[in-house]
């Protein structure tokens, strides 16, 4: 049975989608549970493609192949898994600050998040802090994560804190913060609780802060 | 060659006409509607019909003169001739004496364009390091301030706001001495760039129509990265820049018919492993290759890039990817050739001693640009015949007469033998270029504005600052 589960991991790496909703089908049919073959299989199967991946052998394009392959399984199994283990590791709210246009990093981020399981709500860009405030009323987040890549749009990260702090729901999750100019001594003068410095790590910095 | 530059216009055309641009300002797609494009305002959507552009095309001048506040450093746009200069990007600067990371200052301001006038390969001064320690508003005020004062050389600069270029529209003014004497010598320009793929951001457009409005000469230009903000082959990727590049140009001309425009090229692929920008990609210089010569082809001169390396630190990749990727550039004949000297680390930090080694970069590529000069005075055949066989050239005249134009002399690169290197104490190439990064800050002092120039200029920072 081993070898079943080594199956469903490889293709995960491998980025074979088409396969993998043929082995899901077959081996659900043949009697296998659905969270053992996400435990057994896919999970570790993801795990392997993030350590790939920070340590810089596997390109984004086949990371998100691999998350993709990984959803085209989970489609077939999220019926028959119980609600918490069908549930996201968490959810993440995400913006590029006030003033700013620049989107790539915020959007990779996004990508690799929600290859690692997190509902991700991406706000778009130029997003001033009330906004932000609000968004996180709505979808009460685990995260709020801001991104910006000019030095003149870093200081709207402090505004936006400032701004959950006076809504009162600052404390109700965590800050995340990253961006070419922005650092782990701005993220902490500015009382973030996570920054990283690329979007491999920061999924896994993601994941840290909600204690996995 | 021309078959395929042909195609790359007409799939642009195409592009245009069929996907269409973003231009998010309303002014913009009233300007695009008014003159007969097909506008989704909801969208903010332009289909550009090919007619526009051809028009514009055709309306753009040959040649552009960019002014420097002594005339002997003026800058003249055309055809294949190349210029070298600094960039507007980085935040950083790696300290000159303690070798340690810090932000840029006000004084960097100052001392970088000091630094850049003493250094000959280097043409033109892009108001280059952003000071963290002012007013955020006084930012842009402060770099084009720093270039105007301490430089001698053509500036430029990017705007980030309308503030910012306003702020320096008007010291460029005071310092040629009205309105109608900037446009006729510039001493200031601008550049706009789209966001690839194919959107005009809020600002990038207001600040376009402006400069159009003011018949200020305007880089136009986009820098999609292969791979996340354009497809991973180099030539859709380049498809897409000059796409972007040629929407931007065709607002511009239907805004102010016969604007002075420069197409700009900065697109590079991206690191699919981390997606990020890659500045020192040998492919931004086959992207840029592609560009000048599509610019050769429209007749428009170009704001190019090149020399540049994400290097952290002035190191061997420093070296080697900004000397590969400035020859490609500079050979392909891109005229204002922005990047070109200081940077390191995907565009974000300056290095004193950078500057003095890229110089000495920009002063090879400018010698392998040069070619070997032809005629008989350089066959030197009767020379030759003269000194015959098994005879030497050293006291002749003729080579002390063509030394120093028909070698590149270099201020950096160690020739001498390795037992006289070792006695003076083995110094390392970075070594000398500080020492000589110190000399010019110490000793090298451009003439200085005029006093009440000066002033006023100060004035307009501390204006910035009270808005």
């Amino acid at each position: 049975m081993s070898d079943l589960y080594t199956m469903f991991a490889e293709m995960v790496i491998d980025g074979n989608v088409e396969g993998i909703k043929g082995l899901t089908e077959q081996v659900l049919h043949e009697g296998a549970m659905a969270h053992t073959i996400l435990e057994e299989g896919l999970l570790p199967g993801m795990n392997v493609v993030g350590r790939r991946f920070k340590a810089g052998d596997m390109f984004i394009p086949e990371v998100l192949l691999s998350a993709s392959t990984m959803n085209a399984a989970m489609e077939l199994l999220r019926p028959l898994l119980s609600a918490s283990e069908a549930a996201p590791v968490g959810t993440i709210v995400i913006g590029t600050v006030e003033g700013d246009i620049h989107n790539i990093g915020k959007n990779l981020v996004t990508m690799l998040l929600e290859g690692a399981r997190f509902k991700v709500v991406d706000l778009g860009v130029d997003i001033a802090p009330r906004a932000f405030v609000e968004a996180a009323k709505e979808h009460k987040p685990d995260i709020l994560a801001m991104s910006a890549l000019l030095t003149t749009t870093v200081p709207k990260m402090a505004e936006t804190i400032n701004a959950l702090h006076e809504a009162g729901i600052r404390n109700h999750l965590k800050i995340m913060v990253g961006g070419a100019p922005v650092t782990q001594e701005f993220a902490d003068k500015i009382g973030a609780d996570g920054y990283a410095s690329n979007a491999a790590t920061a999924a896994e910095k993601a994941r840290a802060l909600l204690g996995e | 060659m021309d078959a395929q530059a042909d195609e790359l216009h007409e799939k642009s055309l195409q592009l245009l006409k069929t996907t269409g641009c973003v231009f998010k300002d309303e002014r913009a797609l009233q300007i695009f509607a008014e003159a007969g494009a097909e506008v989704n305002f909801s969208k903010q959507l332009v289909r550009i019909p090919p007619r526009l552009v051809e028009d514009a095309l055709r309306r753009c001048p040959k040649r552009v003169l960019l002014a420097a506040r002594n005339p002997k450093y003026d800058v003249t746009l055309e055809e294949d001739r190349v210029y070298f200069g600094t960039s507007t990007l980085p935040i950083n600067v790696l300290d000159l004496e303690s070798g340690r990371l810090r932000r840029g200052t006000a004084q960097d301001c100052l001392d970088f364009p000091r630094l850049v006038d003493a250094l000959s390969y280097i043409h033109f001064y892009k108001a280059t390091i952003y000071p963290s320690d002012v007013p955020q508003e006084t930012a842009v005020p402060w770099m084009i301030y720093g270039g105007f004062a301490n430089t001698e050389k053509e500036v430029s600069s990017t705007p980030f706001t309308i503030d910012g270029a306003l702020a320096g529209i008007r010291m460029a003014e005071i310092i040629a001495g009205g309105t109608a004497e900037l446009k006729k010598r510039p001493l200031i320009c601008f550049n706009v760039l789209c966001t690839a793929p194919l959107t005009w951001n809020a600002t990038s457009v207001r600040i376009l129509i402006k400069l159009a409005e003011l018949g200020l000469p305007t880089i136009i230009g986009s820098e999609p990265q292969a791979g996340t903000t354009a497809p991973v082959t180099l030539l859709a990727a380049t498809l897409l820049q000059n796409a972007e590049t040629l929407a931007g140009i065709t607002l511009a001309q239907i805004a102010n018919p016969g604007l002075p425009v420069i197409m700009g090229a900065i697109g590079s692929i991206s690191d699919l492993k981390t997606g990020n920008f890659c500045s020192g990609a040998v492919e931004l210089g086959l992207m840029n290759s592609v560009a000048a010569q599509m610019s050769q082809r429209y007749g428009i001169p170009i704001y190019a890039t090149g020399g540049m390396s994400d290097a952290k630190v002035s190191d061997i990749q420093a070296g080697y990817e900004k000397g590969i990727q400035l020859l490609i550039t500079a050979l392909s004949g891109g005229n204002y050739i922005h990047d070109a000297a200081g940077m390191l680390d995907h565009c974000l930090t300056l290095s004193y001693e950078q500057y003095v080694i890229d110089n000495e970069i920009c002063g090879m590529v400018a010698r392998a640009l040069s070619g070997i000069s032809f005629g008989d005075e350089f066959m030197a055949l009767d020379l030759i015949n003269h000194v015959g066989p098994t005879g030497n050239f050293l006291r002749e005249r003729h080579t002390l007469q063509y030394l120093r134009s028909e070698h590149f002399l270099p201020e950096l690169a160690n020739r001498k033998a390795r037992n006289d290197w070792e006695d003076e104490g083995s110094p390392t190439l970075v070594d000398r270029a500080k020492d000589k990064a110190r000399e010019i800050l110490e000793k090298h002092h451009p003439t200085p504005l005029p006093e009440d120039v000066d002033q006023e200029l100060r004035q307009i920072i501390k204006r910035t600052e009270a808005k």
